[in-house]
C-alpha cells in the first residue's frame, strides 16, 4: 500500500511537472510588468566544483575603466560571453538574467551580471553601454584586446568563432552559450545551459545565499 | 435548404481558397534589436495547405538592405549559425521560424526598428509566387 501511494505521488509529481514545463508563459515582451511571484523549482542540482576552469582576469568595462574580477570578491555573479550584434541567443540570455533578479528579488549588490564581448572590433565601450542599458539590470560589460579576451575565453573553457569573411562587414559569431555562475569567492559553481529557464537558474543561484 | 446553403458556402470557401495565395503566414514578428543596431531577426509560422511543397528562396523589404535565411543549431553548449539558400515548407505542413532555430536576418536596416512598429517583408518562393507580410516589432523576452 505504502509503495502504491508513493507511485501515485510520483506519477502526480511527474504530471504536474510536465504541465508546468508545457505551460511556460508565452510572454509577448511584458517581462517588466509581470513580476509574478513564481514558485521556484525545489529539486535542482547542487552547486558544483569546476576545478579546471575559471579564475581572475583583467579587462575594460563599458565606462572605459580597468576591471579585475577580484574587485567583485564577496559577491556572486552570472557571467556570459557574447557580442552585441548577436541577434538571438544573447538578448534572450540577458532577458533571462534580468528575470532571475526579479525572481530572487535582488539587485547587483547581491549578485552581479557580467557580459564579456568576444567581438572587440565592433563592441566598443560605448556600444556595450548602450546595449546593456536595454536590459532591466545593471550589467558590467567587458571588452579588451583580442589577446586579453582570448585569455579569459580560454580560462573559462568557452569558445567563439567570429566567422569573419573578407569583404563582409556584417558577420555573425558562433559562440558558447553557457552562463557561468560564480560564487562569492569567484569560483565557477554552475554552468547554465541556454535551455534552462529563469526559474531553474534562480533556484540554483539561490543556493549561494543559503545561510 | 439549409444543406444547400452549406454546400454553397463550402463551395465558395473552396473557390476563394483557390484564388488567394496558397500560403498562410502567421505570428510574424521582429525582435527589437537592443543597443539600436540596424540589424534584426524575424520569425514567423509558414503554413502550406497545398499538395505541393513550397520553397522559400529569399525575402526583401523596402527598409532592409539584404535579408538572409539563417539556421541556428545548438549543440554541447555551443551555438552555430549558418546562412542557408532556401527553406522547404512541406505539402500540407508548416515550418516554424523561431528563436534559437530558423530566422530571417534583416541586415542593414535604414534604422533600428522599434517595438510597436512593423516591418514589411516580401517572401519569394521558387514557384514564382510572392507573399507580403507585416511583421510586428516587439521587445524580446526571456521566454522566447
Amino acid at each position: 500500500m505504502q509503495t502504491k501511494i508513493s507511485v501515485y505521488r510520483r506519477v502526480l509529481l511527474c504530471a504536474s511537472m510536465a504541465i508546468l514545463a508545457c505551460s511556460q508563459p508565452q510572454s509577448k515582451g511584458e517581462e517588466v510588468e509581470s513580476v509574478a511571484k513564481t514558485a521556484l523549482p525545489e529539486n535542482v542540482p547542487p552547486l558544483k566544483d569546476y576545478g579546471g576552469i575559471g579564475g581572475d582576469f583583467a579587462l575594460t568595462d563599458q565606462a572605459g575603466q580597468q576591471f579585475v574580477l577580484a574587485q567583485l570578491a564577496g559577491r556572486p555573479l552570472m557571467l556570459f560571453f557574447g557580442y552585441t550584434y548577436c541577434p538571438d541567443i544573447c538578448p534572450v540570455t540577458l532577458s533571462k538574467m534580468a528575470r532571475v533578479y526579479e525572481l530572487l528579488d535582488i539587485g547587483p549588490q547581491e549578485m552581479q551580471s557580467v557580459f564579456i564581448s568576444v567581438d572587440p572590433e565592433r563592441d566598443t565601450a560605448d556600444k556595450l553601454a548602450e546595449y546593456l542599458d536595454y536590459f532591466a539590470m545593471e550589467t558590467i560589460g567587458l571588452t579588451g584586446t583580442r589577446k586579453e579576451i582570448d585569455a579569459v575565453v580560454q580560462k573559462y573553457g568557452a569558445h567563439y568563432d567570429l566567422n569573419k569573411e573578407a569583404g563582409k562587414s556584417d558577420y555573425f559569431a558562433d559562440h558558447s552559450t553557457y552562463t557561468y555562475l560564480l560564487d562569492q569567492e569567484g569560483k565557477v559553481r554552475f554552468l547554465f545551459r541556454h535551455s534552462d529557464t529563469p526559474e531553474y537558474m534562480a533556484a540554483v543561484a539561490r543556493q549561494l545565499f543559503a545561510d | 435548404m439549409e444543406r444547400a446553403c452549406w454546400f454553397l458556402f463550402l463551395l465558395l470557401a473552396a473557390c476563394s481558397e483557390e484564388q488567394t495565395s496558397s500560403l498562410v503566414v502567421s505570428e510574424a514578428w521582429v525582435r527589437e534589436p537592443p543597443g539600436g543596431h540596424p540589424i534584426a531577426a524575424a520569425y514567423m509560422v509558414l503554413d502550406n495547405p497545398t499538395d505541393e511543397a513550397l520553397v522559400l528562396v529569399g525575402a526583401e523589404s523596402p527598409v532592409v538592405e539584404r535579408i538572409e535565411i539563417h539556421l541556428m543549431s545548438h549543440k554541447d553548449g555551443k551555438m552555430s549559425m549558418r546562412q542557408i539558400e532556401n527553406l522547404h515548407i512541406p505539402a500540407k505542413g508548416n515550418l516554424v521560424l523561431q528563436p534559437s532555430g530558423l530566422h530571417l536576418m534583416l541586415i542593414g536596416m535604414e534604422q533600428a526598428p522599434k517595438a510597436g512598429e512593423s516591418v514589411e517583408l516580401t517572401l519569394h518562393f521558387a514557384d514564382g509566387q510572392n507573399k507580403k507580410v507585416q511583421a510586428a516589432v516587439r521587445r524580446g523576452s526571456y521566454a522566447d
